[in-house]
């Protein structure tokens, strides 16, 4: 959804960093992808390899994605799980009183430059 | 070379840890804090095109009275619905996108300078219709409904799990036509339950007006807390 909005803004924020370094070049940019973040890992590669040749400082710059898996913690018995398929009810007492602790990530995590 | 990242020898290595949506979260938290100093809470609405998301703000009105609202509302072509608003004597401002099928917090801080917020304690913030991209995109409001008609299917929760998450109120909309449709209220609620535990589910019609003095009780009491 909107991956090229997302790579567009993805774009700026790594341009920041690299200036704020005085980066001649980036080399690599890592982001973290949770899988319900909404966002499809491959539709943000081809969006990352049309945008980033566009830039001068990401011309020859190559994406890594980290995709992370949701998680979720009930606070009503403490135990920590995976749930399936988008249900947030607690597998171990049945309540509803879950947050989610991973999986809506959409962060750009790290970036490797020349300076 | 690295063969789990590519990084070479030599190269600086930055960790950020930065939100990509950053500007979107940084103009939401600008217009909350905005319409918190004018002491004014303010409710978003999504749903798909047709759901009765203006409808509904109509006939909530009728049984606001005393409470100064606004609404901000959003469509990619038109002031339809600004007209609409208008038309029951309520201050509105038209969002028109032109072709981007969400509103972002960018556009409702626009929106927020070309509204005046004297005497205005509520504000509700219509969105394009669209069950799948406002959801990602915070605007800052208070408190965000989730809307679904009838004729709609009572399957659709599970299908657009994001917009049901991040909402905080789900409604069923247009209840005067359960008659005629398979529409199986109590899998509808479970399974939006499911998805989001903590949405507070009401059934109404803003067409006959059944369900429409409980939604607006919820939102005197939201008033009430919000100071």
């Amino acid at each position: 959804m909107h991956e090229v909005t997302v790579c567009d803004s993805l774009l700026d924020l790594v341009e920041e960093t690299a200036r704020k370094h005085n980066a001649r070049r980036v080399a690599v940019v890592r982001v973290r992808i949770g899988e319900i973040s909404g966002v499809v890992p491959e539709l943000l590669e081809h969006a990352f390899e049309i945008l980033a040749p566009e830039r001068n400082l990401t011309r020859n710059a190559s994406l890594v994605m980290d995709r992370v898996k949701p998680a979720a913690h009930c606070e009503t018995c403490g135990k920590d799980f995976e749930p399936e398929e988008y249900i947030f009810i607690c597998p171990a007492c049945g309540s509803g009183r879950t947050r989610l602790t991973a999986g809506d990530e959409l962060s750009l995590d790290r970036v490797e430059m020349e300076v | 070379m690295c063969e789990e990242c590519g990084c070479g020898e030599g190269n600086q290595v930055v960790d950020v840890g930065e939100d990509i949506l950053r500007e979107n979260l940084k103009f939401a938290a600008h217009n909350r804090e905005h319409l918190d100093e004018h002491g004014v809470f303010s409710v978003e609405l999504i749903s798909a095109p047709g759901s009765g998301k203006t409808s509904l703000i109509e006939a909530l009105s009728d049984h606001l009275g005393g409470i100064g609202i606004a609404v901000i509302e959003g469509d990619i072509e038109t002031a339809r619905d600004a007209e609409r608003i208008r038309a029951k004597g309520i201050p509105a401002f038209q969002l028109t996108t032109g072709g981007a099928c969400h509103l972002d917090a960018r556009l409702v801080h626009g929106a927020l300078h070309h509204l005046s917020l004297d005497g205005v304690k509520l504000l509700f913030i219509e969105n394009v219709g669209n069950l799948v991209c406002p959801a990602a995109f915070r605007l800052g409001a208070h408190q965000r409904w989730v809307i679904l008609s009838v004729p709609e299917g009572d399957d659709k929760p599970a299908k657009y799990p994001r917009a049901f998450r991040e909402a905080t109120v789900f409604i069923v909309n247009k209840a005067d036509l359960l008659p005629h449709m398979e529409f199986d209220l109590g899998r509808v609620n479970q399974e939006a339950l499911s998805l989001n535990p903590y949405l507070k589910a009401f059934t109404v019609s803003a067409k006959t007006g059944e369900g429409i003095p409980e939604l607006a009780e919820h939102l005197r009491s939201s008033l009430k807390i919000s100071g």
